[in-house]
Parts: structure tokens; sequence; C-alpha cells
């Protein structure tokens, strides 16, 4: 009696696992479908983020944190150990990469990242500008985080 | 380097009030009202300082610090997290016209370093710059520098490792296999070194070593923090470097 309770038990079990898993399927199929479509329709956004680190040989780590919204950068944060004079400047780094569409143009990108070098004087140490870009191009290879 | 210099001598402050008083010298010596200054500090209690581009909670564990009592302090200059051990370490601080020390910055830290490297031929042992900010002994780091230019003021920080505490630097830092990824060495404990591991030379022959090398071919004494200067650092490490908003920074 109570090994045949305990095989319709599992059985019942088992008929509920598959169920779940069957209705997260949908659940995610049905989520990401009516996503991209409200998305496309301008109703709500798709935001993603995409991270990577590196050590540059002979310098210093740089780490890259990219923020995206229908494949547009919206936010930018990159930490490490690397010097930039003047320090708070990093914001005005970070902020030259806000709006580069995704997947991005490695030169026209890194020609933005180098202008604001130039118009704000900074100087980077341990660091270059190419190193910035091929981080991002490793986060955003790598897909959301 | 002919005008009169100012010596801090050795003393002990909370990592905050340290980070403080830096910027407090730097914008007397910046307005004038101070000399060129070179301090020598140490950081008690015992405290994690980290670059400023670093994020805290990726660079320390903060439980552990907490744990163990081990203050924590974003710094104003670049760089990487250092452990300042109270017993085993003993930092410095080049506060000083930009102008007296070549623009190019490696070559400025090469510098300031070599004062340190002198102090160390002064003890018998023969250590090397290693560009970008270190300095290395038997092929170990011994010493890390950074430096930032702020109203044409150069301020230079730096610790020398005198006594490691190996386990506990590594108990309340993260270190992450990117760091180490171009050194190919496997165990960062093999990264570092302090002077007790190649010298049986006491903490204050160090200290005097470096005040000797530091000091050397200009004119200089020791001197004491003005009042202008320490009102502004008390209230320096309370609004900034105390702060969760600057430490959290990034």
């Amino acid at each position: 009696m109570g090994a045949g309770n305990a095989q319709r038990h599992c059985a019942a079990l088992r008929r509920s696992f598959a169920f779940r898993r069957k209705a997260n399927r949908l659940k995610l199929c049905f989520t990401t479908y009516f996503s991209r479509f409200w998305a496309k329709k301008g109703v709500f956004s798709l935001q993603v983020k995409y991270s990577a680190s590196e050590k540059v040989a002979g310098g210093k780590l740089v780490s890259i944190e990219v923020s995206a919204e229908d494949n547009v950068v919206s936010g930018v944060k990159i930490t490490g150990d690397f010097f930039l004079h003047p320090e708070e400047s990093i914001s005005d780094l970070e902020s030259s990469l806000v709006g580069v569409k995704i997947p991005f143009d490695w030169i026209d990108t890194e020609k933005k990242l180098l202008t604001a070098i130039t118009d704000k004087r900074l100087e980077l140490v341990g660091v270059k500008s190419g190193n910035i870009i091929s981080v991002m191009q490793k986060a955003v290879s790598e897909g959301p985080k | 380097m002919d005008g009169q210099w100012r010596v801090i001598a050795l003393e002990e402050n909370a990592a905050a009030k340290n980070m403080a008083l830096d910027e407090a010298v730097s914008n007397a010596v910046a307005s004038k009202a101070s000399l060129p200054t070179i301090r020598f500090y140490g950081w008690n209690p015992s405290a994690v300082s980290i670059g400023y581009f670093q994020s805290l909670e990726k660079e320390v564990r903060l439980h552990e610090c907490e744990m163990l009592g081990v203050d924590v302090v974003r710094r104003r200059t670049g760089g990487g997290a250092v452990y300042h051990d109270t017993r085993g370490e003993i930092t410095y601080s080049v506060i000083a016209p930009a102008e007296l020390f070549p623009k190019d910055i490696i070559e400025s830290y090469r510098v300031i370093c070599g004062w340190i490297i002198d102090a160390f031929a002064l003890l018998g042992l023969k250590a090397e710059f290693k560009p970008i900010n270190d300095i290395i002994l038997e092929g170990k780091k011994v010493s890390g520098n950074a430096q930032t230019r702020r109203n044409g003021i150069l301020l230079q920080h730096g610790t020398i490792l005198y006594d490691l505490d190996v386990k506990k630097m590594f108990t309340v830092l993260n270190v992450g296999p990117e760091k180490i990824a171009d050194k190919f060495i496997a165990n960062v404990e093999e990264r570092v070194t302090g002077i007790t591991k190649n010298s049986g030379v006491s903490k204050d022959e160090v200290y005097q070593a470096l005040v000797s090398a530091f000091t050397k071919d200009k004119k200089w004494s020791f001197g004491n923090y003005s009042q202008q200067e320490i009102v502004q650092a008390e209230d320096l490490a309370k609004t900034r470097y105390a702060s969760h908003d600057w430490n959290f920074m990034r």
C-alpha cells in the first residue's frame, strides 16, 4: 500500500515538474516575443548591461560596465587601477561613450574617446584609449549580464 | 629643488585624516601659505586605501575589514588598492609645485621613486624602479606609489613595505585573476615583499634612511602643520574621506 502511494506521489511530482518546465519555457518565449514587440512599438525599452575587464600588458587593469537601451549605450562606468589626470574627468570619458550604437564601430567610438581626451587635455597613464574600446568590445561580444 | 622644504616627522593617523592632511597641505602649498612638504606617516588603525577609479566593493573585502577593525578609504590618486598595516609599513607624501619635477608623469615617478631607492641603498639593499609606479626588491614589489597634479601642485604618496603580513593583506584585499594574468604568477603571495624578508634593519633605521634620502641636496627642516591645514584637514576628513558618498563613489 505504502509503496503504491509513494509511486503515485512520485509520478504526480514528475508531472508537476514537467508542467512547470513547460510553463516556464512558454512564459520565456511569450515575454521575449512581447517585449521585443512592444519595444519595437516604443511602448517600453529593452535595457541590458554588459561588463568586462582586461589587464593591459605592461599597464593597468581596466573594467567597464555598459548599460544599453534598445541597443544604444545609455551609461558607462570605467573602473580600475589606472591613472587619469585630472581624476574627476573620468565622467567626461564615460559620457563620451553614451549614445554609441551597439554593435559599435571601433574607429568611430575610439574617435569619440580621443576627442574627449584632447578637448579636456586629459592624460591617461597605464591604459590607452584603444584598451578601453577593446574592453568595451569584449563586454558587448560576451553578451548581456 | 633650491627652495626650502618642510618635513613632517613620522606620525600615525586614521585613514581619513591621512588623506585629508594630504589635501589640506596641497591646498596650502598651492596658495604658497606652506612650504613644499614631505610627510612620513603610518595608519592607525591599519587601513586599506583604494585608487580613485576603483570600485570599493570589488577591491575590498568589507566584511573582513569590519571584523578585523581595518579602516577603508578612497584616495584622490589613481592606482591600486593597498593594505597599510600599522606596524608593517611607512607611507610618505611629497607635496610640491609641479614645476620642480619633470612634466612627464613616468619621469616624475622615477625622480621621487629614486629617493626611495637611495634610502634602500643606505640600508645596503638594491631596489629598482619598475614603471609605471612600483619599486621592486629581489624581483618583488616592495613599494607602490601614486600621483596626482592639481592647481600646479604635484602630490605623490606611496608605501614602503617593512614587515609584511601577507595573510592579512590578502584577507582584506580582493585580488582578481586578471590583475596577475600577464605576470605568470599563480600565487599572489609571491608578488610582494617587505624589507624584513631581505634585511635585519629596524623600522626606525628605515625611517632615518628615508629622511636622509628624501632631503639630500635640499634645504629643509622639520616642521608642523599650520592651524589652517589642521582645521581644513579635520573638515575634509569628516565631510569627504570618511563619507559613504566618497568611499562608495564607484
